[in-house]
């Protein structure tokens, strides 16, 4: 066997060439973090890496919703605090009056008119530019006391909702894959309706004590009806939470999944190129070597 | 006289050295060349009455005909996978950026993001430019991947014909070589040695180009013919043509518009198994064919789910001009059998309704009859553009259009009557490469709608069409990426039911995948080949250190024989000497 000289060569050339590319990849893979820039690196991996990405991509886009949707819960929650304690504000109010403590019929009715602008204030909640108690219709004022729809009530009140701007879409949002939630509530809700009514029943019959009565029972219902509806609303906050906690740790258990595809293992990588530039140097010295083993050196 | 004789041998010996060495002489300085098989000289014996002459004789090569049989077949292997594998690989790397996050699949992730945000937040505008944008960058993304394809197809046909034209002038050098060898043999016994050489390294060269059974006749010809049978090389060279096309683009296919390799008039194409031009071939003809194939399928669906779902929606503010994305409309399309309701309104710019009229498109027999219906409608005024696309204008200042499409479904298509002419679009094109976002959207992205104009029964002037915080349409067109839908057999995939998401990831993997066991597949053969090159060269090669350890093994021999011919001169000198 015998082999012919500058072809032999050449194979080794073509040989260190290679151990050269091994060790520049992995040097790259060091700085840049990264085990390969394009696909076709990680190729088997191709399939489960851009699932990966488009799962973390739409599990963020899911928690920022639902962080939205979790502010407008919250700022509708406050306003119904201020409501109830507005309500409960105006239900002393009517008891004293009913109880002849209350000094006289032009108090009571600037009470109600008081306390009738602090709870549309509160109904017109308005944040991040939306009403909040609209529906969809988010750029309308949910409560106008000038529409010329709206009774003057009397004994006995019927349910009046003409105050009523809005529409009736319950508002919702998809905060995961499976999970819609319902988290509008709107002005028109019965338990807002009994309360505006029965401000109304008293700005329009300051001295009659009948309708202060109904008034009074009125309130007590909005009341009933409105802890209702906060109690929901805490109960639909929490379920949001709950929700972008387990959304986080997933998308942290992918993100996890994900590095380990596409990131370098410096510890591995470090050891891998160490392994090459000996490989290099050997070569390197071998091909050193066979220049110096010519017969035409010993003659 | 025995003195003469052996003077005359001395002398002949001496000649044979001289042969020797430059033989060695030649062996060393054309160590490097390629294909250069290491001469030898083999000296004929004359016996005479008088002693045995070292005279005449012939220089023999070293080639080793089977070995180069079995390199033929794997030069012409490597070559096509190389070739294939070169082709594919700025496709591969176009496929995406694994850290910069972009790719087809990226590019829709944003899309369906902006999107989930708007159905949540309509209200929200710097949303509607982002989605407006990240599908232009989708949109820029598929055109491009198209450009590259069809480049590397135009790339490939060059190649081809660079190729044949190598290929000619191998069939011309060989058949040179065997008429040389020929002519030659037996009467300069050193060229023929070198022809032969040449010959067999030329088939090696030409295998490179295409694959190749070759065989030699009996006067030590070769005859050259495709694996398929096709002659190439008898007694004269046959001559391969090729037309290079000078542009490319889907619609240029083989057989068709492309050109095939052929020989006096014959189409060869289908019998070429390997070499470059099996590489090229299969670029131009198959691989990319199929990738475009796949990319076209997968923009006609995409515009299909999204274009469907956003035409349920209106803008806000309305547009005062609506042009539908739909070109080439004559009027006389038949809408027979089309059914459902629609609704169209005039709109002023807080979304507050003038009018409103609700049509019934089954009494609709063509799409002329949509625009009567639109004309019907006070405060608008429909037409068919030069160009064949429907115009809706709204004829008050201050008003707009809003159109919701309902429940019609058009036939043949199934699609919705708004989605039929293209009037809310957010994709317009027929295919990968010139698939753009709606020109509407281009010039405001504002108005791409989130919501649906009201079908209430009792809509009346002045409620509004469509309320602000209505992202339902945003929530179905983010939706429609995900929905399964019916794909058509493309490329080398099957007719499946996917969603557009997952159609995108596995077209992604099947061009990483395909790419990738290109070049695995060209490492593999290339490492084969140096294997049986490294063994070819060991045979018939030159090794210095052999040459230089037999030269000084001829320079004893001269010497020698030097050295015997002054023995003879001074036994002259001494009879000469002697006789005066």
């Amino acid at each position: 066997m015998r082999i012919a000289t500058y072809s032999f060569s050449n194979r080794l050339i073509s040989d260190t060439l290679r151990v050269q590319t091994q060790y520049a990849k992995t040097n790259l893979q060091l700085s840049s973090g990264y085990i390969s820039d394009d696909y076709m690196g990680i190729a088997s991996d191709t399939q489960i890496v851009v699932d990966l990405k488009s799962n973390i991509e739409r599990y963020d886009i899911q928690t920022q919703n639902a962080n939205r949707v979790k502010t407008r819960t919250e700022s509708m929650f406050a306003a119904m605090t201020s409501l109830n304690d507005f309500a409960n504000q105006f239900l002393t109010k009517l008891s004293q009056a009913l109880s002849g403590s209350y000094p006289n019929s032009a108090d009571t009715l600037a009470s109600a008119q008081s306390v009738q602008i602090n709870v549309v204030a509160a109904l017109n909640t308005k944040v991040a530019g939306r009403y909040l108690f609209a529906g969809s219709m988010i750029d309308t004022t949910p409560v106008d006391l000038t529409d010329p729809a709206i009774i003057a009530q009397t004994v006995p009140s019927v349910a009046d909702t003409s105050y009523y701007q809005g529409d009736g879409t319950i508002l919702q949002a998809q905060i995961a894959d499976n999970h819609t939630i319902n988290y509008g509530v709107t002005a028109d809700d019965p338990a807002f309706e009994l309360l505006m009514r029965s401000l109304n029943l008293v700005i329009n019959n300051p001295s009659d004590s009948t309708a202060i009565a109904e008034a009074h029972t009125l309130v007590q219902q909005a009341i009933d009806g409105m802890a209702t509806i906060q109690a929901d609303l805490s109960q639909k906050a929490s379920a949001i939470d709950t929700q972008i906690l387990q959304t986080e740790n997933d998308s942290n258990y992918l993100d996890e999944l994900l590095s380990g595809l596409t990131e370098t293992d410096i510890t591995s990588a470090s050891v891998r190129l160490t392994d090459y530039q000996t490989q290099l140097e050997a070569s390197y010295n071998v091909m050193s070597r066979l220049r110096s083993m010519s017969l035409h050196d010993y003659l | 006289m025995a003195l003469t004789s052996a003077l005359n041998l001395a002398t002949f010996g001496m000649v044979a050295t001289e042969i020797k060495v430059s033989l060695a002489s030649q062996n060393i300085t054309n160590a490097d060349v390629a294909g250069y098989t290491r001469k030898t000289y083999n000296p004929g014996l004359l016996t005479t009455n008088v002693g045995t002459y070292v005279i005449g004789g012939d220089i023999n090569g070293s080639v080793n005909k089977y070995l180069i049989k079995d390199i033929v077949d794997d030069t012409s292997l490597t070559a096509a996978k190389k070739a294939l594998s070169e082709m594919l690989n700025i496709y591969g790397k176009q496929i995406g950026n694994v850290a910069a996050e972009y790719s087809l699949a990226d590019s829709m992730d944003d899309i369906f993001n902006g999107l989930s945000a708007l159905a949540v937040s309509p209200e929200d505008t710097a949303y509607r430019t982002q989605v407006v944008n990240d599908a232009g960058v989708l949109t820029s993304y598929l055109n491009q991947i198209s450009d590259t394809i069809q480049a590397q197809r135009l790339a490939a046909d060059g190649e081809i014909a660079n190729s044949v034209d190598r290929i000619n002038a191998s069939l011309q050098k060989i058949a040179d070589l065997n008429e040389a060898i020929v002519s030659g043999g037996g009467v300069q016994g050193m060229d023929t040695a070198n022809y032969e050489d040449q010959r067999m390294h030329e088939l090696q060269v030409l295998a490179e180009e295409v694959d190749i059974r070759y065989f030699m006749s009996s006067d030590n010809r070769v005859q050259i013919y495709t694996p398929g049978g096709q002659p190439l090389l008898l007694s004269n060279a046959k001559t391969l043509t090729f037309n290079a096309a000078t542009s490319m683009d889907s619609t240029n296919t083989y057989p068709g518009t492309l050109s095939g390799i052929t020989i006096n008039g014959i189409d060869i194409t289908s019998s070429i198994g390997g070499g470059k031009i099996d590489g090229y071939l299969n670029t131009r003809d198959q691989f990319f064919v199929e990738e475009q194939a796949k990319m076209d399928e997968l923009t006609d669906k995409l515009m299909l789910q999204v274009n469907g779902a956003l035409n349920k929606g209106t803008s806000v503010p309305p547009r005062t001009q609506i042009i539908g994305s739909e070109r080439g409309l004559t009027g006389g399309e038949s809408l027979a059998g089309s059914t459902g309701i629609f609704r169209v309104a005039v709109m002023n710019n807080s979304g507050t309704i003038v009018n409103y009229q609700d049509f019934d498109i089954s009494t609709f027999a063509t799409s002329s009859d949509m625009v009567a219906a639109l004309n019907s409608v006070p405060g608008i005024s429909a037409t068919f553009t030069a160009d064949g696309q429907l115009q809706i204008d709204a004829t008050a200042a201050g008003t707009g259009i809003a159109i919701n499409e309902n429940n019609t479904v058009t036939t043949p298509d199934g699609l919705g009557i708004s989605h039929y002419f293209g009037l809310n679009n957010l994709f317009q094109g027929n295919n990968a490469s010139n698939v753009s976002v709606a020109t509407y959207l281009q010039s405001r992205p504002d108005n791409l709608a989130t919501g649906a104009l009201s079908m209430s029964a009792t809509l009346a002037a002045g409620d509004l069409g469509v309320t602000a915080g209505d992202g339902t349409v945003a929530k179905l067109v983010a939706d429609s990426l995900y929905a399964t839908t019916s794909f058509d057999a493309a490329g080398n995939f099957v007719a499946q039911s996917n969603s557009i998401m997952d159609y995108t990831q596995a077209l992604m993997t099947n061009a990483v995948f395909r790419t990738d066991a290109a070049n695995d597949a060209y490492d593999t053969a290339s490492i084969m080949l140096a294997s049986s090159q490294q063994t070819l060269d060991g045979t018939q090669g030159v090794n210095i250190d052999e040459e230089t350890a037999y030269l000084l093994q001829l320079e004893t021999q001269y010497k020698a024989s030097a050295s015997v011919i002054q023995t003879i001169q001074a036994l002259f000198d001494a009879l000469i000497e002697s006789i005066r």
